[in-house]
């Protein structure tokens, strides 16, 4: 009995310690960076040894380099390709963080990509309950409606997005809350870039909140936008504002890999 | 911890490699008890390697749910390493143009020991295009673009990289293909641009450019490849003035970030980069 629950606790002890070799591996590759041992254990919250020790077998199976008293990526991991598979697109990087993100709340989760003077929906989630705002793949806004448009339409340079308006004045008007002016339109922009992401209160259709945030392409243009949106009665301002800190955090993590593909994308 | 329990996560981490070697090649989802078997291994031990690397996202479930796939993270850590040659990123900003104007798909190659490695890659426009994937590598004998590579080689480094493959990976270079590589070398070294390799067989048309300094010296190689014309009037891309042009701007781009951050691993003795899975597939 005691040797099978030795067994156990070594078994776990040892899987804690193969997913630490795995997740260093991975930290190498989201962070794009160069760590020696002290920098790694303290950023981990691991002891030396222990951080010494993952290091230790990532350069024996060749997948780190170690020059001096730093370790970076190696050449090693060439060997993880075997077969033509095409990188993964904006799509399904980002499929993970959409799955996350509704999983937290249960609310309609976009994903959506900039087209000219639109946002399209190019994937998403549905909401749980009686009450949703509906998934359509497809559908396009003009990029001053909703937080989604919004969301890209604040990070392009201040000429395109002058052009913007210049090409689709009066800018159309769905709810009474939609920005229709150019005033109003450059005062949320400003906003959205101090804070870092979009909202929009009923401003597309009556009923509905919604928060997104953009994604970053080469040359800090915005690739897309990620949206979490749910009726207003469950999700109130009062409850965006409570789950930002999470939503903060899982919209970082698929920056973070989306930024490994800037330049490959276009 | 001590000296054993050290010894035992050094057999659990290397059980992790060894599941994900596995996976990685197979075209069809697998299960615990397939690795188990062709590993040797007892399934619990199978079991636990899955764990760590599903928890890491090394591997996926496949659509059975049972049976395992690579995951998204091998791409994340293999872009995160091309990461590191720049010329990846300076590439990209050239290769959307070439690949527009020739309808083909545009490549670029570095060396890496006796390999060349594609670091950046646009697929043709055209319906038909050739799948390439970034991370590819290839003996330089094997490819048009590593080719370009060895005709810019002096006759030493030509006859050490045949040590090599002559030690390493002898059926890689057997009488014929030898003899076949010396012809193309010294076409590489005779023509100024390009150097054309027709696979009839997989109906591939293949052109490789050498990208040079202004010194003349090799830094890397443009490949264009496509499929060959079905109604067979032209099976030769023949550059046009506005392809050289481009060519040009890259060969201009790369020398420059070239001399400001250097190539990783140039450094490393040829010899000592040996690649497990390099593919000869052009």
């Amino acid at each position: 009995m005691e040797a099978a629950s030795e067994e156990k606790k070594s078994g776990r002890q040892q899987n804690k310690a193969t997913t630490r070799v795995l997740n260093i591996l991975s930290l190498f590759a989201s962070e794009q960076a160069v760590f020696g041992v002290t920098e790694l254990s303290q950023r981990l919250g691991i002891t030396k040894n222990m951080a010494y020790r993952a290091l230790t077998t990532l350069v024996d199976q060749g997948f780190l380099v170690r020059d001096g008293t730093k370790y970076e990526l190696g050449y090693g991991v060439l060997d993880l390709i075997f077969h033509t598979s095409a990188e993964p697109d904006f799509k399904s990087i980002a499929s993970p963080h959409l799955q996350e993100l509704h999983e937290l709340t249960g609310e309609t989760v976009i994903l959506s990509v900039r087209m000219k003077d639109s946002q399209v929906i190019i994937d998403g989630l549905e909401g749980v309950g009686k009450l949703v705002i509906r998934l359509k793949i497809g559908t396009s806004l003009p990029l001053h409606v909703s937080a989604a448009s919004r969301a890209i339409l604040a990070y392009l340079p201040d000429e395109e997005i002058e052009n913007y308006i210049g090409r689709n004045s009066p800018l159309q008007k769905f709810t009474k809350n939609t920005l229709s002016s150019r005033k109003q339109l450059w005062n949320d922009i400003e906003q959205t870039r101090e804070q870092g992401f979009a909202t929009a209160i009923e401003d597309y259709k009556s009923g509905s909140n919604s928060i997104a945030f953009p994604i970053m392409a080469e040359n800090d243009w915005p690739h897309g936008s990620i949206t979490v949106g749910g009726p207003k009665a469950r999700f109130s301002e009062k409850v965006i504002k409570q789950r930002l800190p999470e939503f903060q955090e899982i919209i970082g993590a698929c920056r973070k890999w989306a930024a490994l593909y800037q330049s490959s994308m276009y | 911890m001590n000296s054993k329990s050290d010894r035992s996560i050094n057999v659990s981490a290397k059980n992790v490699f060894d599941v994900l070697h596995l996976i990685l090649p197979s075209e069809k989802p697998i299960g615990v008890l397939e690795i188990s078997r062709k590993l040797s291994l007892p399934p619990s031990s199978v079991h636990r390697a899955l764990v760590s690397l599903e928890e890491s996202r090394f591997v996926a479930r496949g659509l059975d749910m049972s049976k395992y796939v690579a995951g998204p993270m091998i791409h994340h850590v293999l872009r995160a390493m091309l990461n590191r040659y720049s010329v990846s990123r300076e590439s990209y900003r050239y290769l959307n143009d070439i690949a527009s104007s020739t309808g083909q798909t545009t490549s670029v190659f570095v060396r890496l020991g006796w390999y060349t490695l594609l670091v950046a890659t646009v697929e043709g426009p055209d319906e038909v295009c050739h799948a390439r994937s970034a991370g590819e590598t290839m003996l330089l004998h094997e490819t048009p673009a590593g080719i370009a590579i060895l005709g810019s080689l002096t006759r030493d480094e030509v006859s050490a990289y045949r040590k090599f493959v002559g030690a390493k990976m002898p059926e890689h270079l057997d009488e014929a293909s030898s003899r076949k590589t010396s012809n193309l070398i010294a076409e590489a070294r005779s023509s100024d641009f390009v150097i054309k390799i027709l696979r009839e067989e997989q109906k591939r048309r293949v052109m490789a450019f050498p990208l040079k300094k202004s010194n003349g010296s090799v830094i890397s190689s443009l490949g264009i490849s496509g499929p060959v014309p079905e109604d067979g009037t032209s099976t030769e891309l023949k550059p046009d003035s506005g392809l050289l042009q481009l060519i040009g701007k890259l060969e201009q781009s790369l020398e420059q970030d070239l001399n400001e951050k250097g190539m990783p691993f140039e450094h490393v003795n040829p010899d000592a980069i040996v690649l497990k899975t390099h593919q000869s597939r052009i």
